[in-house]
């Protein structure tokens, strides 16, 4: 699956240690998701998702 | 970009896990010097008693495991399961090989499973940490 949270994540000029604060889960899985390491679950897809104010479809989507 | 600073939520992980490791990894490491050492009686008359101490290292390890797992988050979970499999993979191979020593009359089988234990603590922490430092 891949995600445009890098990008979102860049316009908004965030760090992912930002980005990972807000979503309260560590640096270290906000990488693993940019880096198409770690899809994440479906709640945290939800929490994603409502931090950038957006839909998850328009966050992530199948290769 | 360069390498960002581990957030709020790892720091106050790492705290806690060392908070938790600490106290574990001494008893570990004191009762593995006694009975090398064979101070207090651990190679003669007391020596069932060190040997069943072992168990109190066991069981704050396995605390500090538990008490890691349930600080993860899903991403982690995962990556510390995984090193535990691989640290369990290793204890029971270890355990294995320990047995069939013993059985040869080879070496001494105390020493050979806490060989194997602290070896498989040791995959496990690295398998973690080489698992977590992949980019």
């Amino acid at each position: 699956m891949r995600n445009r949270l890098r990008e979102m994540r860049a316009a908004r000029r965030w760090s992912q240690s930002d980005l990972a604060d807000r979503l309260e889960v560590s640096r270290q899985t906000v990488n693993a998701i940019e880096t198409g390491r770690h899809d994440p679950s479906l709640p945290l897809a939800f929490r994603i998702a409502k931090v950038f104010e957006t839909s998850i479809e328009d966050l992530f989507f199948p290769d | 970009m360069g390498r960002e600073q581990g957030g709020r939520v790892e720091r106050e992980q790492a705290r806690q896990a060392w908070r938790d490791w600490i106290p574990a990894l001494v008893t570990l490491g004191a009762l593995a010097v006694v009975d090398e050492a064979g101070w207090f009686g651990a190679d003669g008359s007391a020596r069932l008693a060190w040997s069943l101490a072992n168990v109190v290292p066991g069981l704050l390890i396995g605390r500090a495991f538990w008490r890691g797992l349930r600080r993860a988050d899903e991403y982690q979970r995962v990556l510390q399961l995984e090193a535990m499999a691989i640290g369990f993979a290793v204890l029971l191979s270890g355990v294995f090989v320990a047995g069939l020593l013993d059985a040869a009359g080879t070496g001494d089988l105390r020493r050979s499973v806490q060989i194997a234990f602290v070896g498989s603590v040791a995959a496990c922490v690295a398998a973690l940490e080489l698992r977590g430092r992949a980019r």
